[in-house]
């Protein structure tokens, strides 16, 4: 029996970056690093276009495993290095095509070393040669095949594998720079931060706590919704902006109706703030095209309105199922349906303007000072730092 | 010659609480005193650590796609797997399958379903006290709907083979497997890929009495025993007793954490035992044939009472079972070692020796001499 040693990474749209391309394997290469630093036993090799993980003999399922969440990977594929001698590649090749199950092949051979004597035709019929000759039950079909065989004869080695799983896709995480993420607790935006950071942007979050309307365990929930976003993401940083008084003033000086409108423009004004502050180009949210009335197109208007700064909403066309079914997959969801009120949950107006009009918030946010509101949050931010390392819990 | 110090060899009745987990129930008791259910922050805190205890237990036993649900022991956990789910599940059918040498916690809870009219098919083990897996296929009616099969029996330590069983059930999706860990958490290693419900007891593994939980795969659903404030995600009312829960959790990672090496130390233990038993097979049969479960080392007497040798080692500090403790005072054999071997007078007179990591050789020595001076002094 023959086992497989490497996992070949491949990259995806990487390749069509250009000059960028090796700042970005460089970033996918430290991430990678990262995302496996709790196994003691691989190394990771970089190669110019694909990188190799070295098993030495650990379990490749947890490490393919961990890979999968890994951003910027097209796809993952389970190898088995071996010298460039035909010879080797045609036992090594019908040693791992043996552990397969199915009863047609094809073998598809890429050269890419081109001092290699033999060409990819010639390879390809030498190893479906042999394997015919020695495993009777065996056929070749080139249309659809049980065991697709591959075999990449590269510079250092030779590389045979049968199994490829898709990975993340994406782009590396860091390499689209940082984003204001808006967190509210509910399905929604763990999922557009997840978004986020697939397409390679790192996140920084943003939260509206409004104690004593809002409860305590909101953070505890924050925080193990940030602990799975962590798999993508190990350092999340947690901005919590004390907005009661803002909603009390707000309260105090509008109708009914337009409250949920006037604490939306807040919220992008600290969000806009503390964008600025933080170095981070773009603010993200996790709205979703008429999912309430605070996300109708003319309110989206309207409560944009009040910051130049690119607002990215990766789920504004997604459909609420669509994204209970990412939540589900990246496992956010049993932590989002945990029965916590939130800002805009509280005081929930019986009939919330789904068409606000400009002049009319305009006039309503002259009554009061919230200027004066707004520096005050921003100045008594508290900031939380999530990573995977669990605090230690003597007590259990 | 009695000795001082008491020789503790009845673990699988139950085991001295670890000082740590002692420590940890003490701090949670004072510390975090309120309600998990209040939203108070101290009430808040305190549903954390409830959590992090079930998280902590799911991770220490690789399971993902599961419920933890706090009780006040195995017999409520298997109380609770059993009832709850044919009372649920009786639209689907009436039939439920157990074995001949299971707990009675199981046996008696499947008996009283009986009474109230589900059908019970109580399979026979073989003579080595295992369960036979095609046993189980042809006991699998169209109308079955639960199989309960212990894991490791608590009298002799059998090991049954629950990953053989539970591929078999995998293939009927109306069954549902449930299986009595109590004596192999901590212990044997037994894989639990095919288990929908597993039951486990602190006080087994160092932890406190009136703890345990039963675990379950997310899709199975149960009939709560205990109605009130809907803890426990509505199966198990009651305001959750925090300290005995994350105690819970500590003894169990204690125990995983240092399975291998206390494995291998118990192993040296028994492996003294058993070639004490085997040098004498003119007084003893041993009826624990499992070599991978050093834990229980059950034996009979061929021309003695146990309960009068019980009674001696006891005089002498020595504390082993003649049946197990939780029916001793009801029968006089043992219906387990009865049976594998159909022999009355053998399962009237067992004696179970069960170790802890905390035992000694010298202890064991101890037991053996003993033994020895027992059998010679007392009639037969």
């Amino acid at each position: 029996m023959i086992n497989y040693d490497h996992i070949m990474v491949r990259f995806g749209e990487l390749n069509t970056k250009g000059k960028n391309k090796k700042e970005f394997i460089r970033t996918l290469y430290l991430n990678i690093k990262n995302a496996l630093k709790d196994f003691a036993n691989l190394s990771i090799e970089m190669q110019y276009d694909h990188i190799y993980i070295g098993l030495n003999d650990s379990p490749y399922e947890p490490v393919l495993e961990r890979l999968q969440d890994v951003s910027g990977i097209y796809a993952l594929s389970l190898v088995y290095r071996c010298e460039k001698d035909v010879n080797i590649i045609k036992e090594s090749a019908l040693a791992l095509i043996k552990e397969e199950e199915g009863k047609t092949f094809k073998v598809k051979v890429k050269r890419g070393d081109k001092s290699f004597p033999l060409i990819s035709d010639e390879i390809t019929r030498i190893v479906a040669g042999h394997i015919l000759r020695n495993s009777p039950e065996l056929k070749v079909d080139v249309h659809n095949p049980d065991i697709l065989l591959s075999i990449e004869v590269r510079q250092e080695a030779a590389y045979i594998f049968t199994k490829t799983v898709l990975g993340a896709g994406g782009y590396p995480l860091g390499v689209g720079g940082k984003t204001m993420h808006m967190l509210s607790g509910g399905i929604d935006s763990p999922v557009a931060a997840y978004l986020m950071m697939k397409r390679g942007v790192s996140i920084e979050c943003i939260h509206f706590a409004s104690p004593p309307y809002t409860q305590a365990g909101v953070i505890y929930k924050l925080e193990d919704l940030l602990k799975v976003l962590n798999k993508y993401q190990s350092r999340i940083r947690l901005h919590i902006v004390p907005f009661t008084k803002i909603q009390e003033a707000i309260y105090d000086n509008a109708p009914e109706s337009y409250c949920i409108t006037l604490m939306r423009r807040m919220m992008f004004r600290l969000a806009d703030a503390l964008a600025k502050r933080r170095n981070c180009p773009v603010i993200s949210s996790g709205e979703s095209i008429g999912q309430v009335a605070s996300q109708t197109l003319q309110s989206m208007h309207v409560i944009n309105a009040v910051t130049n700064t690119p607002v990215i909403r990766p789920l504004a066309t997604t459909d609420k199922t669509e994204i209970i079914k990412i939540s589900r997959k990246i496992g956010t969801y049993d932590i989002s349906i945990r029965p916590y009120e939130d800002c805009c949950t509280i005081f929930t107006p019986k009939a919330p303007k789904t068409m606000p009009h400009m002049d009319e918030v305009e006039e309503f946010e002259k009554k009061f000072d919230y200027e004066t509101l707004i520096k005050e949050a921003l100045n008594n931010i508290e900031v939380k730092i999530i990573t995977p390392e669990e605090e230690k819990e003597e007590l259990l | 010659m009695p000795t001082d110090k008491i020789i503790y060899l009845d673990n699988a009745a139950t085991s001295k609480v670890d000082q740590e987990v002692l420590d940890s129930f003490n701090q949670i008791s004072l510390k975090y005193y309120a309600n998990p259910s209040s939203i108070h922050h101290l009430g808040q805190e305190a549903n954390r650590l409830l959590e992090k205890s079930r998280e902590q237990i799911l991770k220490l036993l690789s399971l993902s796609h599961h419920d933890v649900i706090f009780t006040s022991g195995a017999t409520e956990a298997n109380n609770l797997a059993l009832k709850g789910y044919a009372y649920a599940n009786r639209n689907r059918g009436n039939h439920l399958i157990t074995t001949a040498t299971e707990h009675p916690s199981v046996l008696n809870t499947l008996k009283k379903l009986e009474e109230e009219g589900f059908n019970l098919t109580i399979l026979p083990v073989n003579e080595k006290g295992q369960i036979e897996v095609n046993s189980i296929s042809s006991a699998i009616r169209d109308d079955t709907i639960l199989i309960s099969v212990m894991a490791v029996n608590n009298e002799t330590g059998a090991i049954n083979p629950i990953k053989e069983i539970g591929e078999i059930i995998k293939k009927y999706p109306k069954i549902a497997f449930h299986v009595d860990m109590v004596q192999t958490i901590g212990k044997v290693d037994v894989p639990l890929e095919n288990v929908d419900m597993l039951s486990i007891a602190g006080h087994k593994i160092h932890g406190l009495l009136g703890s345990g939980v039963l675990i379950k795969e997310k899709k199975i659903i149960l009939k709560p025993l205990l109605n009130g404030g809907g803890q426990e995600n509505n199966l198990r009312s009651g305001t959750n007793t925090l300290a005995l829960s994350a105690s819970f959790a500590k003894a169990l990672r204690i125990a995983i954490e240092h399975q291998k090496e206390n494995y291998k130390h118990v192993k040296s233990l028994a492996d003294y035992l058993l070639n004490y038993l085997k040098d004498n097979p003119d007084k003893y049969v041993i009826n624990s044939s499992c070599k991978d479960n050093p834990y229980i080392v059950n034996f009979s007497l061929k021309k003695h009472k146990a309960s009068v040798v019980v009674e001696a080692l006891s005089n002498r500090n020595i504390m082993v079972s003649s049946l197990s403790a939780c029916h001793s005072k009801g029968e006089d054999y043992s219906y387990v070692v009865y049976a594998m071997n159909k022999d009355m007078c053998l399962a009237h007179n067992t004696i179970r020796v069960s170790f802890s990591y905390e035992n000694t050789l010298e202890e064991v020595e101890t037991l053996t001499k003993e033994l020895t001076s027992i059998i010679k002094e007392i009639k037969q």
